[in-house]
């Protein structure tokens, strides 16, 4: 009898533990809710940039663009590609794809991921995203976006934020774009965070529908409270509901907030984050977080983004000189 | 035959209890997920920083960037303190070497002495830019609040074009 009450108190306790945990669950989903937003452009697997193969500095994982001619085809999934650079690497394609149209002798680019082989004819296998035909078999540039532009560090130029040891890469044109220091002035509200960037890309198109890119550093010391500084995500959310508020009258109205954790192809940890408004303007949020500061990004555009191939190629110098 | 019943018993119960501390402990796996994403989203407020007054002012941004034109500044900009429209150029003989100084050009609105320098045509750019941002969204004028201002830029304007330097190009 006594072990039947006891089976029942346990019972009881359990449904109980079981229901609290429930609504946490209800809790937590209603949160993240609030998240469900289209990718970011700027995190989105259809727009990615690609370094160029290089067999001396290259590591496992990373995200390469290789050029050369068609070694062998193995079967309709695989084919030894003889690069450029003499070496060989193996190209995969994944499970919905085939190689049709892939022959031997023929030149090729590939852009995938790089993954080790324990083949000794090969040492590596590059997980294939696109395959480009027409393109012909060598690469002179840098960097590249498949179908889209290339990128080469030598006529780019370097920008570093004062202060700090954020350094980038921007395409040349870029120099000309630069918002000079009274519209600095107007942009950037807290002196602090006017030893930042900020580029009108339309303005290399002589467009009036303003896209921009704005780069500047976020001082912990200067905005945070000591109990907060481990929370990156929340600083985060912080950052961008600072900037687009839910609600402000004006102009710009009805941000909305969608977190989106980075996608693979980066050395540091990169967080996404798009907020839309109501008059079409999306602003997208790259952050990475550094000890003790973070790198804010900002990319604005209306409807289409044009110059996303750029913002791209800024992005990953950062990411490779940090 | 009790004893035997009451020890299946006791093992019953022994299971269902095991099985309850395993489903906890799956749903405890399962909780924890989400429950670190609240928490890491959980808010932070940031120190000297208004909520009216965002570090990042888009509006004016936007306003901005629809008037900004290629080559409108210098690149480093650390340097460039104003902007200034040369009114006259002159080529001095220092110590050998030859430099054109600029100095600034001011005009006479109504008594008033305007220096046309880089704030000015900022300010006259970005009323520009308003003014097609109200007509490409078919936002009307408020006339006693917009006006006034259009008024003396657009007099600013007239005056620096009548000298013959196009402020929109510079």
């Amino acid at each position: 009898m006594k072990k039947q009450i006891y089976r029942r108190k346990t019972d009881k306790s359990i449904i109980r533990i079981i229901s609290v945990m429930m609504c946490m669950l209800c809790w937590c989903f209603s949160f993240a809710g609030a998240f469900s937003y289209d990718d970011p452009v700027l995190n989105d697997e259809d727009h990615m940039i690609y370094r160029t193969y290089d067999p001396d500095n290259v590591s496992v994982g990373e995200d390469i663009v290789a050029a050369g001619t068609v070694d062998s085809v193995l079967d309709v999934k695989n084919f030894i590609l003889k690069t450029s650079s003499d070496g060989k690497i193996k190209v995969s394609v994944g499970l919905t794809d085939n190689l049709s149209g892939i022959s031997e002798g023929m030149d090729v680019r590939v852009y995938g991921t790089l993954k080790t082989s324990y083949n000794r004819s090969y040492k590596y296998i590059l997980k294939a995203h696109h395959i480009e035909t027409e393109s012909g078999a060598f690469l002179k540039d840098d960097y590249y976006v498949p179908g889209g532009q290339s990128y080469s560090n030598g006529s780019s130029v370097t920008r570093n934020l004062p202060g700090d040891d954020i350094s980038y890469r921007i395409p040349s044109g870029w120099e000309k774009v630069i918002a000079n220091n009274d519209e600095k002035n107007r942009i950037f509200n807290i002196g602090d965070i006017q030893n930042g960037d900020c580029y009108y890309l339309n303005a290399i198109d002589s467009k009036n529908e303003t896209e921009c890119f704005i780069i500047y550093d976020f001082d912990y010391s200067r905005f945070l409270y000591d109990s907060d500084r481990n929370r990156t995500g929340g600083i985060e959310k912080a950052i961008v509901e600072n900037i687009c508020p839910k609600a402000v009258s004006g102009m710009i109205k009805n941000a909305t907030f969608m977190p989106k954790n980075a996608v693979a192809g980066f050395e540091h940890d990169i967080d996404y984050y798009i907020a839309m408004y109501e008059n079409s303007y999306s602003v997208e949020f790259v952050f990475v977080p550094l000890e003790d500061h973070m790198c804010v990004m900002l990319y604005i555009y209306n409807g289409e983004p044009v110059h996303l191939d750029d913002v791209l190629y800024v992005i990953k110098s950062l990411d490779e000189m940090l | 035959m009790i004893s035997s019943s009451m020890s299946k018993r006791s093992l019953k119960s022994g299971n269902t209890r095991l099985k309850g501390i395993r489903v906890m402990f799956i749903l405890m796996l399962l909780f924890s997920y989400p429950l670190t994403l609240g928490l890491d989203f959980a808010d932070v407020t940031l120190k000297n920083t208004d909520e009216s007054d965002p570090m990042v002012d888009l509006g004016e941004l936007i306003e901005i960037g629809g008037s900004h034109i290629p080559g409108d500044n210098e690149f480093i900009t650390e340097k460039d303190e104003t902007e200034t429209v040369s009114s006259q150029e002159t080529t001095t003989q220092e110590t050998g070497r030859t430099e054109t100084v600029k100095t600034p050009r001011t005009v006479t609105i109504e008594g008033r002495n305007i220096t046309i320098d880089g704030q000015i045509i900022s300010e006259i750019k970005t009323v520009v830019s308003r003014l097609k941002y109200y007509e490409s969204n078919d936002i009307p004028v408020n006339l006693d609040t917009e006006y006034a201002e259009l008024y003396t830029y657009l007099e600013v304007m007239d005056a620096v074009k009548e000298s013959g330097v196009n402020v929109l190009d510079n």
